[in-house]
């Protein structure tokens, strides 16, 4: 009725193949056609999606209809749910069973959890929803929980209902516990709401911090967490979620989540990798402290470093007898010795190392400084007035290589380096089969995949072997470069994040 | 009414119009199914980011297409592959014609049901196998020893006559 114009061979054929399309039967060349037809004719769009949408609204009333239909299908088709149709609806249909949609249309006004709410809505999982989460631990006072409209207390040890919205109070903390044994610690002045939806598992921290230890889940059942800032898909897995004013933060210990920023592509956190979210901006990933990281500098204890002069490797023995830490302290971070080629360098001697430290450059221009790695291979702190004016030579630069990219801060700004280096390989003989390799994330940001180094460092001496060295803060010029939160996981290099 | 409320309200009167999107770009009724949950959850988490007073219906399809695009991810990542996002199809209908030829209110809805109802025992066996039961059209077509062109033609007709139907209800309703 709505196509003004007659019907035509050409519309009998595009019939058949909307219907062909939506019983997902077009062949490609069949599609072909199809496209072709589209292209070219607002009627045929017309009636392409006025057919989609009734096509969906036939759905969806035939299984309103289910309801009251003693047909064949009743029984598979239908949910149960006992409700009161809304609207004038009620009054013109009777006793209809209602499809979850309506149901949650009504929902939709009244409860604060509606997210996911909706979830437990269907009639499916309602008796799933019975898989008992408790509350298996409680400090202070019972725990506040929204359960639809009412706020009900709850007690060590009682059942949490699928839609139960919990807030701790201030000093308060709980430990919700589920059947296969996932926890979810709720700190201090936390909120959070829970449901199930086809057996996953779904919680809403909308506020306050919760650490979850979750289980492995079923294949294709990911628990999920949402903030109002993002998404966690978790199939398995130990991690902390924080949820500080704009801003949500989470750090993986064990197995991986996939966090992300609604509407942009996730990323993958794994053990010991951490993300939060800033503004509307993507990810900021930085990486945590491995429990098997050696803490080289804490701010205090400089007893991991001794001082050394020049810039070729030196023995073992020569470090057992080297000068203790000659940079000084300042604000719990090493400053570098006004003196020129005195270096400060680790006393343990690396192979493939993950290297974490933080760095803080004094000033805008003159700064020329960086890290080594056994007197070979070395990643730039520079100003971008270093004297070789390469961008090779700027912050993230490996002599070989510029950063990727720019990720300038002011001076005076503490920065981080996550550095993963792979020493060269090399077969009895002594000759090198691999080259060393390296890559380096500033804040986060990679600025090195993975990159070769096909020699040393031409500002280096000590020439390529397979002997371990030290990890190097250079001190060439005697630049007050400062570092701090320096650890290192030995054998880590392998580590593709 | 807080606003949430409202943009909820708008997204299931959207709900033919969505799933009609969604299903161009993954052409699965389950998956379709399942993103428009997502997008639910989607728009109840961040209904703040819609500004007030710009065209809901594309927002509402801004946000479905990104939670199809993490559908046909997931669906890959899992090696299911049930999803297909065809970008060339919805490439071609224009924003406009989503927007106005779209619309599939509750009015149109109870006259659907009421169209339903009217339609002969058969028909109705039709679509019951096809929409409830999920057959597809060479099954039918086999249970019925019919050919699979006399299925598609029958379903084309039913879609032809529900949709007069409807528009007779709507313009009565009007009268």
């Amino acid at each position: 009725m709505s196509d003004p114009r007659e019907r035509t061979d050409k519309d009998a054929d595009f019939e058949m193949l909307l219907e062909r399309y939506l019983d997902g039967k077009l062949s490609d060349e069949d599609r072909k056609t199809f496209d072709e037809m589209l292209q070219s004719d607002e009627v045929h769009q017309a009636r392409f999606v006025e057919t989609l949408v009734q096509d969906q609204a036939l759905d969806e009333s035939l299984r309103e209809l289910a309801g009251v239909d003693s047909g064949p299908v009743a029984d598979t088709a239908t949910t149960s749910v006992e409700a009161t149709r809304p609207r004038e609806q009620a009054a013109k249909k009777g006793p209809l069973r209602l499809t979850p949609w309506v149901n949650f249309a009504m929902a939709a006004g009244v409860l604060v959890t509606v997210g996911f709410v909706i979830y437990g809505m269907r009639q499916t999982d309602r008796t799933r929803d019975r898989i008992p989460a408790h509350l298996t631990a409680l400090t202070g006072p019972p725990l506040e929980v929204l359960r639809g409209e009412q706020t009900v207390f709850l007690n060590k040890g009682d059942a949490i209902q699928t839609g139960d919205k919990m807030s701790t109070r201030k000093g308060q903390s709980s430990v919700l516990t589920c059947a296969d044994g996932t926890t979810l610690t709720l700190k201090e002045a936390s909120t959070l709401s829970v449901s199930y939806q086809n057996g996953s598992k779904h919680a809403y921290l909308k506020s306050g911090e919760m650490d979850a230890q979750v289980s492995k889940q079923p294949e294709g059942k990911p628990m999920l967490v949402n903030t109002p800032h993002a998404q966690i898909v978790v199939k398995g897995t130990r991690f902390t979620t924080k949820v500080e004013g704009e801003s949500t933060r989470v750090a993986v210990t064990e197995g991986s989540v996939m966090m992300q920023r609604p509407g942009k592509p996730g990323r993958e956190l794994k053990r010991n990798q951490a993300a939060s979210t800033a503004g509307k901006d993507e990810l900021k990933f930085e990486f945590t402290r491995p429990s098997d990281a050696i803490v080289l500098f804490d701010g205090k204890d400089t007893s991991a470093w001794v001082r050394h002069d020049g810039h070729s490797l030196p023995t073992q023995a020569q470090v057992a007898r080297a000068a203790t830490c000659h940079f000084r302290l300042v604000d719990g971070a090493l400053e570098a010795a006004p003196i020129r080629s005195a270096h400060l360098i680790t006393r343990r001697f690396f192979h493939d190392a993950q290297l974490h430290l933080e760095f803080w450059v004094p000033r805008e221009s003159g700064i020329d400084s960086g890290v080594w790695f056994q007197f070979r291979y070395g990643v730039q702190i520079a100003t971008p007035d270093h004297p070789y004016r390469s961008p090779n030579y700027y912050t993230g630069g490996i002599g070989v290589k510029a950063p990727d990219r720019q990720v300038t801060e002011p001076a005076r700004t503490w920065q981080a380096f996550d550095i993963f280096f792979r020493s060269a390989r090399f077969d009895e003989k002594g000759r090198k089969t691999a080259d060393a390799r390296i890559t380096v994330f500033l804040d986060g940001l990679m600025v090195q995949n993975n990159v070769a180094f096909p020699g040393i460092d031409k500002t280096l001496y000590q020439k390529e072997g397979p002997e371990p060295g030290p990890i190097i803060l250079d001190n060439s010029h005697g630049h007050p470069v400062r570092f701090r939160n320096i650890w290192v996981v030995p054998g880590q290099a392998a580590m593709q994040p | 009414m807080t606003d949430r409320d409202e943009i909820l309200r708008l997204l299931l009167k959207s709900k033919p119009m969505l799933c009609a999107y969604m299903y161009t770009l993954l052409e699965n009724r389950s998956l379709v199914e399942d993103a428009f949950q997502e997008t639910a959850v989607y728009v109840c988490n961040h209904w703040s980011e819609f500004t007030p007073g710009t065209n809901f219906k594309a927002w509402f399809r801004k946000v479905a297409e990104m939670r199809c695009r993490e559908i046909f991810q997931k669906e890959i990542r899992e090696g299911k592959g049930r999803a297909k996002v065809r970008e060339h199809l919805l490439r071609q209908i224009p924003d406009a014609v989503w927007d106005r030829c779209g619309d599939f209110n509750s009015e149109r809805k109870d006259a659907l049901i009421k169209c339903l109802e009217g339609l002969p025992t058969e028909s109705r066996g039709l679509l019951v196998r096809y929409y409830l039961k999920r057959q597809k059209g060479e099954g039918i077509a086999a249970e019925l020893q019919k050919n699979v062109e006399a299925i598609y033609m029958s379903l084309s007709r039913i879609r032809r006559r529900l949709k007069e139907c409807v528009e007779r209800r709507m313009q009565g309703e009007a009268a």
